[in-house]
């Protein structure tokens, strides 16, 4: 399929016309008791109601105005997940003013880019350590006027005319709130839907990073579409954990925990998350694919230690919360409930997944390995994807939790009005059209022109395939696409890294470019896995080189191979692969020591191998020169069966 | 104008034939950090336990507060203000990190045994109130993710982060350390002289310290107070200390030039 179009949301609680600051006074009016923004304190959880957030809100927003913040205006925020950031954020968009936020962990320079980039006046600053960040630019960006800091540690013996603590700030706001006491919802008021609210610095992995505008309405949307297909409810908790510099929290955080609205927590410290995330046990979360990996290296990790019983109870529940996911009958369906009551509802409520109905991972490269883990455990894991100029696009939302798939397209808001409507162009790329619209990058028209075609589609620069069931998958970056000699565009990345998942394969190498018309790919197996495959299969083998060309190994790696192929179209399948007789080694300058392939060195030298791949016999013999570590050499000599894929033209 | 929180006038203290401290005087003035140095046996400890009370000098006298108190015991001491955490470990370390900080305030706690076990409304109250204290503590000294961990399960510096933060519980006005760094390596000293450094100027507490670590002691000190064979070589800040030609012959050995 080239072409599919989403659907409009159902949920009743619409954008319909609002900005981020007129929802939020909406939603402080209506509930003015109930608490929106909780922080851990002290070791117990401090709830902030709605007027009381809105009143620091009001402070905030008066405090800014007397440090000379006009409507239209920017102001930079870095700090880490605090209630105060939030409110601070809140406090920009209520006077009108634009929200950078950095990530705390910036440099110097990548502050300053931002910084100058987007004319900031004032920076709030977290603590001592942001402070000091700032104060040397306060003489190199000309623009900044004020740092404002949150944290009065360690800011004792400070002295500079240009720094004041939050406070400060709110002390002299008090004056203009005396004089003008309508202007704050006055300002609220004039707070178009499409007018830009933050500029969101996306990681340039080439150049410097670029400030995408983003709208009230395109924030807001994106979080709509969350909320309608994962029935976000209003109350329901979510951990603000994710950077706000990163648009997702933008999203999830700030517009979602407006529109729907949710129960905002802030962990104490970065490093009681865990800790905070089990008490909450929140029903709504989004993780990256390496936050999800680290929470299941850290269980894992922990049941190493466990006593052995245990260890073996913990194994026995995972396997069965695994099969029950593939076979669904009575028997199964009664282990399943003893697993859940002996070990499962345990594992989940120690992560802090016990509620959690709407568990996220944002982005593609989660492994199908802890997806399945975490299904297993019972946590519906699903994938959501979205860019920062595209808001947020597609997910697991209609009851399909396909690992390898980024899920279908999620519905818009009606209020909103257009469809999202996903092409992919001839080039592989996906195109996107409806809902609301990216407002264009900030001092940069050239890149704003170039993120939309003549038709007006926003490009995404994803190469994805759309399945016959309507699933998206991303197959790579357009720019990461290789060309074979009869002009089609296959996705190497994608297969490699969908290889390497198998735990057979420790490393797989695509071959396939303008010389080629087809598509295969060096093997180099798993040593460990492969060995214990054999033994437990009774099959003999001495060395490396014999493990890697058992028949029955071979098979195996098949098996994987074939498994991927039916996630591409027929042209970009592995028609042929064959096993390296040796372990790639950095130590022969086949990897390098972070080991990432040395693709020039292994065409090189498995030359003969790949010539084979494309030739007609089923075997080729291979001719290694390896060296020793003390620098002697030596030849070593192999025949290596070439595999061909029976059905990859299927 | 500092006021002196601490001065010990011409002390002496003997054990028989052995005089460990000739005649050592010092004053410590509100948000000062005070070194005491000097070589090994130069009488530094000994000193110490003259001003918290454990030594009883021979002469001189000791004044807290514009109060002599050189008669007082070491638990009187304590319950005015003398705060002092010694060299070593003396933290609980079956306890969590939590109930380590709330026995520091033990001395101000009320209630008897019988109050604790039947648990009514006055103990739950100063329950609170001290847990809320404790709190304070375990934010200042960023203990938080470790509120309820073992206390034997932590390593060398960070027991004597708690021993510090139980010493901070009598609410002092006044923290004697005794070679706080001693074992610890360079992060770990690192953190604790920026809490030392924190203590100072946040809560205005003065310092007495007793230290080794040469470079420690000379970025953080206001004053520094050398001694060797029981008497002050040497005192005032780090800089004019440091290249007093008594100290580097303290030091290094060698006659007085």
């Amino acid at each position: 399929m080239t072409q599919i179009t989403g659907v409009l949301g159902t949920d009743p609680r619409t954008i319909a016309g609002r900005s981020i600051p007129q929802l939020l006074l909406e939603r402080a009016s209506s509930f003015p008791d109930d608490t929106f923004l909780q922080k851990k304190h002290f070791g117990l959880w401090k709830p902030f109601t709605w007027s009381q957030t809105l009143n620091m809100i009001s402070r905030y927003t008066y405090g800014l105005t007397a440090l000379g913040v006009e409507p239209g205006d920017c102001v930079a925020l870095i700090s880490e997940n605090i209630v105060e950031g939030f409110v601070a954020e809140y406090a920009i968009l209520c006077r009108g003013a634009l929200c950078a936020a950095m990530y705390p962990d910036m440099s110097v320079s990548e502050m300053e880019h931002i910084l100058r980039d987007s004319a900031a006046r004032v920076v709030f600053a977290e603590d001592q350590e942001q402070v000091d960040k700032a104060l040397t630019l306060i003489d190199k960006v000309e623009t900044l006027e004020w740092i404002v800091y949150f944290d009065d540690r360690g800011m004792w013996g400070y002295d500079h005319p240009q720094v004041l603590s939050v406070e400060e700030m709110e002390r002299r706001g008090e004056g203009f709130h005396t004089k003008f006491p309508e202007q704050f919802e006055q300002v609220v008021g004039s707070v178009g839907l499409r007018d830009v609210a933050i500029i969101s610095y996306t990681s340039g992995t080439t150049g410097l990073p670029k400030g995408a505008r983003l709208s009230h309405e395109f924030l807001l949307d994106s979080g709509y579409r969350l909320m309608d297909a994962f029935n976000v409810k209003h109350g329901h908790e979510y951990l603000s954990y994710i950077s706000q510099a990163w648009a997702a929290e933008q999203i999830c955080g700030i517009a979602l925990g407006v529109l729907a609205p949710m129960v905002v927590s802030f962990a104490e410290k970065p490093e009681t998350v865990p800790n905070d995330l089990r008490e909450l046990a929140p029903e709504f979360l989004l993780f990256t694919p390496r936050q999800w990996e680290m929470m299941a290296s850290g269980l894992q990790a922990n049941m190493f230690d466990a006593h052995p019983l245990v260890r073996r109870l913990y194994e026995w529940a995972l396997a069965t919360g695994k099969k029950h996911r593939d076979a669904r009958g009575l028997s199964s369906k009664l282990r399943m409930a003893m697993a859940d009551l002996l070990v499962l509802a345990g594992v989940r409520d120690n992560l802090g997944l016990k509620r959690a109905n709407a568990p996220l991972s944002a982005g593609s490269g989660l492994s199908e390995e802890i997806f399945t883990y975490f299904h297993a455990i019972g946590i519906p894991l699903r994938n959501l994807y979205g860019a920062t100029e595209s808001g947020l696009v597609a997910a697991h939302w209609k009851g399909t939790f396909n690992a390898r798939t980024m899920g279908q397209l999620l519905p818009v808001d009606p209020t909103i009005g257009t469809l999202l409507v996903a092409d992919v162009s001839d080039t592989g790329e996906l195109l996107l059209s409806g809902g609301a619209r990216f407002s264009g990058y900030h001092n940069n028209p050239d890149a704003s022109a170039e993120s939309f075609n003549e038709a007006g589609q926003f490009r995404t620069g994803d190469a994805i395939r759309i399945t016959e069931d309507g699933d998206m998958i991303f197959l790579d970056r357009v720019k990461d696409l290789r060309t074979l000699a009869n002009g089609h565009v296959y996705p190497p990345q994608f297969l490699e890294n969908n290889l390497r998942s198998s735990p057979f394969i420790k490393d797989a190498v695509i071959i396939g470019d303008e010389n080629y018309d087809r598509v295969s790919v060096l093997i180099n197996i798993d040593a460990e896995i492969c060995g214990r495959f054999a033994e437990r299969n009774g099959l003999g083998f001495g060395t490396f080189a014999e493990l890697s060309q058992l028949p029955e190994v071979i098979e195996q790696i098949a098996k994987t191979i074939a498994e991927v192929n039916q996630m591409l179209d027929a042209p970009s399948r592995v028609a042929s692969f064959c096993c390296l007789p040796k372990e790639l080694d950095p130590d022969d300058a086949e990897l390098t020591r972070s080991r990432k392939l040395r693709r020039n060195v292994i065409f090189d030298r498995y030359a003969t191998a790949i010539e084979a791949l494309y030739g007609d016999d089923d075997e080729c013999d291979l001719e290694v020169v390896i060296k020793y570590q003390d620098g002697r050499e030596s030849v070593v000599r192999s025949v290596v069966t070439i595999k061909r894929m029976e059905n990859a033209d299927d | 104008m500092r006021n002196t929180v601490l001065s010990a006038k011409s002390l002496r203290l003997t054990f028989g034939a052995i005089t460990a401290v000739e005649d050592i005087s010092l004053q410590v003035k509100t948000g000062q950090i005070c070194a005491l140095i000097g070589p090994n046996g130069a009488g530094k400890s000994s000193f110490l336990n003259c001003l918290s009370g454990f030594y009883s000098p021979s002469s001189g006298t000791v004044e807290f507060e514009g109060e002599d108190i050189t008669g007082l015991t070491p638990f009187r001491r304590a319950e005015m203000g003398m705060a002092r955490t010694f060299q070593g470990n003396q933290t609980y370390q079956s306890m969590t990190v939590r109930e380590n900080i709330l026995s520091g305030f033990h001395s101000q706690m009320r209630s008897g045994l019988l109050g604790g076990l039947l648990y009514w409304g006055g103990v739950q109250q100063e329950n609170a109130h001290f847990i809320n204290l404790a709190e304070e503590i375990i934010e200042f000294l960023e203990l938080e993710p470790l509120r309820n961990t073992l206390v034997g399960e932590l390593g060398y510096g960070l027991r004597k982060r708690i021993d510090l933060g139980r010493a901070l519980g009598l609410n002092p006005k006044i923290l004697i350390m005794d070679e706080p760094m001693a074992g610890m390596n360079t992060e770990e000293k690192g953190d604790l002289a920026r809490f030392i450094l924190d203590i100072r100027d946040a809560r205005n507490i003065p310092i007495i310290l007793v230290e080794h670590d040469m470079e420690v002691v000379m970025d953080i000190s206001d004053e520094v107070t050398v001694i060797d064979w029981g008497k002050v070589i040497s005192s005032g800040p780090p800089d004019k200390v440091r290249s007093d030609p008594k100290v580097i012959s303290a030091y290094l050995g060698g006659g007085v030039v």
